[in-house]
C-alpha cells in the first residue's frame, strides 16, 4: 500500500527544527530600546533571545570575550555583598529620598527588589531589579575577570521587567528583560 | 496531629517576625536645609551602616575611623571630652578659641553643645547628643574620630540621638 504524507524521520527533524526556531520565544529576552531626539531621529529596537547568545558565545573562544572588571567593582566586592545581604533582609521601605531644586532621588526596596528613580532637570532614570538576583552573582564571582557567560546568568537573575529606562534630551533608552 | 502542625508553623513563623524586629535596628538621618530647598532623607539598616562602615577605605574614611579636618584643630578634644564627662550634670564647660567658642551643658541624658563661630559671618551651631553616645566618642590627638564604636553604641539606643541646628541646616539623627 503506498503511504502518503510525511516519513516518520521528515516528521522528527521538522519538529526538531520548529522546536529550534520556538525555543528563544520561551528563552528571556533581552529588549533594547533607543529612540534619539532631535533632528536626526533614529529608532532602535533589539531584541536579543539570551538562549541564542549563550549558543553563540559557545563558538567564540572566551579569551576574546572576557574583560576584566571595573578596579572600584573588585574594591567594593564585599561591601556590595554586605549591602546586598542587608538589602534582602530589609522588606519594603524607602532607603534614601534626596529633594532638591535639581534633582529628587528615591532609592527604596519593594518585593526583593532595589528600586532607582531619580528625577533630573536633564534627564529622569528608573531603574529596578531583584536584590537577590546580583547578591548571588556576585557570591559566584571570583573578583577576576568578568566572563560573558556571567554577564547573561546576571541579567538573567535581575529579574523580569524594565531594568533600566533613561529619558533625557537626547535620547530615550529602555533595557528590559523579559 | 494536623492541627498540631499548623499551630507549630504558626507559632514559629510569628517567632520568626518577632526575632527578625527585634534584630532589624534602623538608622534614621533628615537633613534639611531651607535656603538651599533641600531635603535628604536615609532610612538604613544598622546593619548596613556598621558594614559599610567596616569595609570602606578612603582617603577620609578608614575602616570605621574619620579624620576630620577641625577648623578649631587647636583644640585639644580629648581634654575637651574628658572635662565635660567629669563635669557635674547642669555645670557648663566652656572651650574658647581664636575660631570659636564651645559651650557644653549635661543636662540629664542629653549633652547640649552650642559653637560660636568668630567673625562676620560667624555662625552659631546647637547640638543636642545623647550622653551615652558621648561616652562612646573618641577623638585622638590627630583629630581622629572612631565612627563604628559610636555607631556600635547607637545599636544599644532607641529614639533621638543627635540634633543639630544652624542657620543652614536641620539635621537629625535617631535610631527605631
Amino acid at each position: 500500500m503506498k503511504q502518503r504524507g510525511f516519513s516518520q524521520v521528515t516528521t522528527v527533524v521538522v519538529a526538531a527544527l520548529l522546536a529550534l526556531l520556538v525555543a528563544p520565544l520561551f528563552m528571556g529576552w533581552l529588549v533594547v530600546d533607543v529612540k534619539t531626539k532631535g533632528a536626526d531621529k533614529h529608532h532602535f529596537w533589539i531584541p536579543l533571545p539570551i538562549g541564542v547568545a549563550r549558543i553563540a558565545m559557545v563558538f567564540i573562544p572566551d579569551k576574546e570575550l572576557a574583560c576584566a572588571p571595573p578596579q572600584e567593582l573588585v574594591k567594593h566586592r564585599e561591601l556590595l555583598r554586605s549591602i546586598l545581604d542587608n538589602l534582602d533582609r530589609c522588606g519594603d521601605t524607602t532607603l534614601v529620598e534626596v529633594r532638591s531644586p535639581e534633582a529628587t532621588v528615591r532609592i527604596a526596596t519593594e518585593a526583593g527588589k532595589i528600586r532607582l528613580d531619580v528625577d533630573a532637570r536633564d534627564a529622569k532614570v528608573h531603574s529596578a531589579f531583584k536584590v537577590e538576583g546580583v547578591r548571588k552573582a556576585l557570591e559566584r564571582w571570583d573578583g577576576g575577570q568578568v566572563h560573558p557567560h556571567q554577564a547573561l546568568d546576571l541579567l538573567a537573575s535581575l529579574g523580569r521587567g524594565e531594568l533600566l529606562s533613561v529619558e533625557s534630551d537626547e535620547a530615550d533608552v529602555s533595557i528590559a528583560y523579559w | 496531629m494536623t492541627r498540631r502542625s499548623i499551630y507549630l508553623a504558626v507559632a514559629t513563623a510569628a517567632l520568626a517576625t518577632v526575632a527578625r524586629c527585634e534584630e532589624m535596628r534602623w538608622f534614621n538621618l533628615e537633613v534639611n536645609e531651607p535656603r538651599r530647598d533641600t531635603e535628604v532623607r536615609l532610612h538604613l539598616p544598622m546593619s548596613l551602616v556598621v558594614a559599610a562602615l567596616d569595609v570602606v577605605d578612603t582617603k577620609d574614611l578608614h575602616h570605621g575611623k574619620v579624620h576630620f579636618c577641625s577648623h578649631s584643630s587647636e583644640i585639644d578634644w580629648p581634654a575637651v571630652l574628658r572635662q565635660i564627662r567629669s563635669a557635674p550634670e547642669g555645670q557648663p564647660v566652656t572651650v574658647k578659641s581664636d575660631d570659636a567658642d564651645l559651650l557644653v551643658t549635661r543636662v540629664g541624658p542629653i549633652v547640649k553643645m552650642r559653637v560660636d563661630e568668630h567673625g562676620t559671618e560667624g555662625e552659631r551651631l546647637e547640638l543636642s547628643i545623647e550622653a551615652d553616645l558621648l561616652d562612646a566618642l573618641t577623638i585622638n590627638s590627630d583629630s581622629t574620630v572612631d565612627v563604628k564604636a559610636l555607631v556600635a553604641r547607637l545599636g544599644n539606643t532607641r529614639g533621638e540621638v543627635l540634633k543639630v541646628e544652624s542657620h543652614d541646616a536641620h539635621v537629625r539623627i535617631w535610631v527605631e
